[in-house]
């Protein structure tokens, strides 16, 4: 915090809404604030989704979820590098599909609806993750619809993004089939 | 090697913790089961009751009101009907001279009920065919009924004395029911009056009685301090916006997390479509059994209290229908005179009548009620529900009766779903 801000804080009021914030939790706010699909929150909105979500962490080379599973909740990054790959059908090969970091996120389509989990998740370094519940976006519709709106919105432009990145490699892979 | 360098070991480290842990857990929490077991029901029914709420508070919410405001209006509103409620009901508690009087009305009209039913004539010698074939068994309870409820020569004094403070009517009526119950002969041998074959002295009597009230405000003192801790627990649950299932959540293992936040989710709501699905089954019920009451002649709000408390007995499977029978027969037992809207019942047959009541109301429950509001959240097999009220009842007494089934619903369900999961996520076969 620079000097200037701290002087512009109410000199009764800052004090007290300081000392009642736990450090933690505004460090978590601080850290989701800058996830794209919360980017668009208010601090306000940022608080009430903190509230929904759960810290994880997985060691190096401890599976996140498996392909198959049925899924329940996205992860979000917060520190450490995920794997998202898939197996062969008698699991002797594994496939790299992509490799995630700080910020990023996974096993999004596990909030939209119950099929089991396309790909496996594996933690490659030491990784802290934030975990978002399916039912409790679902109550979060419920109860505070305009930010529900707007993370479904952000994640349905992310998922856009990435079919629009498959399509082009589904292409690419075409074209390089049929040359 | 370091310890951090060593995952194997820390895995097994972790275990043993966390198992001795549970353990520890479990352990403590059954022995606080036992040894508060007189806290159990106001415990458990403010977190019911801030389950049921629930929806009311995502309601408010929705609506702009703050979490806040909705859960003081909420408490607020918890504790206006928790003093209303209670204020009604001390003031049904009859007074000691009340009290002694509804003894003797009690005993006069069992009486009548009883010699009227078995076509006794005065002397008690002769009876019709009922009473030659029953009559053997039913005299002796009766003759320990009355021994039970006699008033001692003290306490007649003291109500004649009571009764002439009041008017001339009670007094009159007082002194009616005294010469009663002073002629009243035994039913196994007729030819002894009931006062005389009566061992008790005076001043055991008195002195039982003495400590009777003494007991009886000790009791409600203790039942009253013991109560107030349901709604510390309603306001405890209605607060917590998930923040024990957070903290629960946190113990969990990661190969299992989704699984027991899946499994949470189906419990929560299971228990929830259980619990709404019950209250309003109680509302339904004590409506339908009110009104009938009502049009067999029972007194308006009397009447309610019978109703609320039979309604609330039928969400115990099995026993539940005979307890709400069992109170309003001993109130129909009281009753000298019964103005019905239908024109057949009379205080003779009141008991027959109410015992109708509650049948017709079992079978719109079982017809209408039960398939609309619970629908398949009780399957349970008929034998499991008897054995639970039966384990559930030696247990805990009451309140084992009370949630055993609710207990039973909730297991069945965690067990079945965590199954479910467990295979879904290849954690077992």
């Amino acid at each position: 915090m620079c000097p200037t801000e701290k002087n512009n804080r109410n000199p009764i009021w800052g004090n007290v809404f300081q000392s009642l914030m736990k450090k933690k939790d505004q460090t978590r706010i601080d850290l989701i604030s800058k996830i794209p699909i919360f980017q668009e929150l208010s601090q306000r909105e940022l608080r009430t989704v903190s509230e929904i979500l759960f810290d994880r962490t997985y060691e190096a080379g401890e599976d996140i979820f498996l392909t198959d599973q049925p899924g329940a909740a996205m992860f979000i990054i917060t520190s450490g590098r995920v794997r998202i790959l898939v197996e062969s059908s008698d699991d002797t090969e594994e496939t790299i599909l992509a490799e995630l970091e700080e910020g990023d996120f996974f096993g999004e389509i596990a909030l939209l609806d119950n099929s089991p989990r396309s790909a496996t998740a594996r933690a490659v370094t030491k990784t802290e993750l934030l975990a978002i519940f399916r039912a409790d976006l679902d109550k979060l519709t419920m109860n505070e619809p305009y930010i529900a709106a707007r993370i479904m919105k952000q994640l349905a432009i992310v998922i856009g993004m990435r079919l629009k990145e498959t399509n082009r490699q589904f292409a690419s892979i075409a074209r390089q089939t049929t040359s | 090697m370091h310890p951090k360098n060593d995952p194997s070991i820390r895995t097994i480290r972790s275990r043993v913790f966390y198992s001795m842990a549970i353990a520890l857990a479990a352990g403590a929490v059954v022995y606080l089961v036992f040894s508060l077991s007189t806290l159990i029901l106001p415990v458990l029914l403010g977190i019911v009751f801030a389950y049921i709420c629930q929806p009311l508070l995502s309601l408010m919410y929705r609506n702009g009101i703050s979490r806040g405001m909705s859960t003081l209006i909420l408490f607020g509103s918890f504790l206006v009907i928790l003093f209303l409620l209670a204020r009604y009901v001390l003031g049904l508690i009859p007074g000691e001279f009340e009290q002694l009087e509804l003894r003797a009305s009690i005993m006069q009209n069992v009486n009548d009920r009883y010699q009227t039913y078995m076509g006794l004539d005065e002397n008690l010698q002769n009876g019709n065919m009922i009473h030659d074939f029953v009559g053997p068994e039913f005299d002796p309870l009766m003759d320990t009924f009355n021994e039970w409820l006699y008033l001692s020569e003290s306490n007649q004094t003291n109500l004649r004395e009571w009764a002439r403070l009041q008017d001339e009517e009670t007094a009159g009526r007082i002194e009616a029911l005294i010469n009663r119950l002073t002629t009243m002969r035994l039913y196994t041998n007729p030819d002894i009056p009931l006062a005389e074959s009566l061992s008790i002295s005076d001043d055991t009597h008195d002195e039982s009685i003495s400590d009777d009230q003494e007991s009886v405000l000790l009791g409600v003192l203790n039942i009253l301090s013991l109560w107030l801790v349901m709604p510390v627990m309603f306001l405890f649950f209605l607060v917590d916006n998930g923040q024990m299932r957070r903290g629960l959540i946190t113990i969990v293992p990661n190969n299992y997390f989704e699984m027991v936040l899946t499994v949470m989710e189906n419990v929560d709501r299971a228990i929830g479509n259980y619990l709404r699905g019950t209250l309003i089954e109680i509302v339904l019920m004590t409506l339908t059994i009110w009104i009938l009451l009502v049009m067999i002649g029972f007194d308006l709000g009397f009447g309610l209290v019978l109703a609320l408390i039979s309604g609330i007995a039928n969400a115990i499977p099995i026993f539940g229908m005979f307890i709400g029978i069992g109170i309003c027969v001993i109130y129909a037992l009281i009753l000298d005179d019964v103005s019905a809207l239908i024109p057949l019942v009379t205080v003779e047959n009141l008991i027959l009548w109410v015992i109708g009541v509650h049948l017709l109301a079992q079978a719109i429950d079982n017809a209408v009620f039960k398939p609309f509001v619970l629908g398949k959240a009780v399957s349970l097999h008929p034998i499991v529900v008897f054995l639970g009220a039966i384990i559930g009842s030696i247990l805990f007494g009451f309140v084992g009766l009370l949630f055993a089934i609710p207990a039973i619903v909730i297991l069945k369900e965690i067990v079945g779903t965590f199954h479910r999961q467990l295979k879904a996520y290849f954690l077992i076969y």
